[in-house]
C-alpha cells in the first residue's frame, strides 16, 4: 500500500463527486450513502473525464456517450467485462486517502 | 533566441497515464507520462482555454476537462471538437435559458486549434523541456 492524501473529507458532501490527481492521474470520488468510493476518472470507452458527468445513486455517466459504471465495482453496467480501475481508498482524521501502488 | 533544455519535474511525480502542469518562463506546460515516455504541451486548451492537466490521458490521447476536445501528446494535433453538452432534459430558469442560448451560438464560431509541443528529455530522473 502507498497512501497518498488528495482531500479533506469535510470537502466532499453526500451524494456527490469530485476529482483528484494523485500522481497526476485523473480519479473520481464519491460519497454515496456515506461511504467514500475511488474510481478511474477516464471512461473506458474514449477516456473522457467522468467527473464532468452525472453521479446518481451508484451509478456515474459519462458526458461523451452515455457510458454508464456502478462507482463500487467500476464495471459497466452494460457489459460488466468492462470497466474502470476502483482505488482503495481510506478516511482518516479528517482526511482521504487513495492508494497509489497500482499505478506505479 | 536560442532554445535549451530546462529542468521541469521529477518522473517520480508523474505516474502512467498522469499530467503535472508547471510554468517555466511564462510557458504554462503540461508533462504526461505515458508507461514511461514524457511528453510536454502547452497546458491550454486549443478550443477555450482551460487547463488541460484537469483533463485526462489515456495512452497518447489526451482529453480537455471542459469539453472533452482530445489532443495527440506527441505532436498537439486536435482530434476531435467540443461535445454538446447534455443540458436540454434540465429543468432550467428562463434567464439561465437565455444564457445558455447566447453562449450557444457563440460557441458554434469557437474554433479548436492544435496546440504547442515541447521538445522532453530525461536526465537523471528529471524531466527536462525545452524552451
Amino acid at each position: 500500500m502507498k497512501w497518498i492524501y488528495v482531500l479533506d473529507d469535510s470537502t466532499l458532501p453526500e451524494g456527490q463527486m469530485t476529482v483528484v490527481f494523485p500522481l497526476g492521474v485523473n480519479v473520481v470520488l464519491a460519497r454515496v450513502d456515506g461511504s467514500i468510493y475511488a474510481i478511474s476518472g477516464k471512461c473506458t470507452h474514449m477516456a473522457c473525464p467522468l467527473f464532468a458527468g452525472k453521479l446518481n445513486g451508484y451509478t456515474i455517466t459519462c458526458p461523451c456517450h452515455d457510458w454508464r459504471f456502478d462507482i463500487r465495482t467500476g464495471k459497466f453496467l452494460d457489459a460488466s467485462e468492462l470497466g474502470l480501475e476502483v482505488y482503495p481508498v481510506k478516511s482518516e482524521t479528517g482526511k482521504v486517502y487513495i492508494d497509489v501502488k497500482a499505478m506505479a | 533566441m536560442n532554445k535549451k533544455f530546462v529542468k521541469g519535474v521529477l518522473t517520480g511525480e508523474i505516474a502512467s497515464g498522469g499530467m503535472k502542469a508547471i510554468e517555466i518562463n511564462e510557458n504554462e506546460i503540461v508533462v504526461c507520462n505515458n508507461n514511461g515516455k514524457y511528453y510536454s504541451i502547452q497546458r491550454r486548451c486549443g478550443h477555450m482555454n482551460a487547463p488541460l492537466d484537469l483533463g485526462t490521458l489515456d495512452g497518447i490521447f489526451l482529453t480537455c476537462p471542459m469539453h472533452c476536445v482530445q489532443f495527440d501528446i506527441t505532436n498537439g494535433d486536435a482530434l476531435s471538437g467540443p461535445v454538446p453538452p447534455d443540458i436540454t432534459h434540465e429543468i432550467m430558469s428562463p434567464v439561465i435559458g437565455k444564457y445558455m442560448q447566447n453562449i450557444s451560438k457563440l460557441m458554434e464560431q469557437v474554433k479548436t486549434e492544435s496546440i504547442r509541443t515541447f521538445e522532453t528529455k530525461l536526465e537523471d530522473g528529471w524531466v527536462f523541456i525545452e524552451i
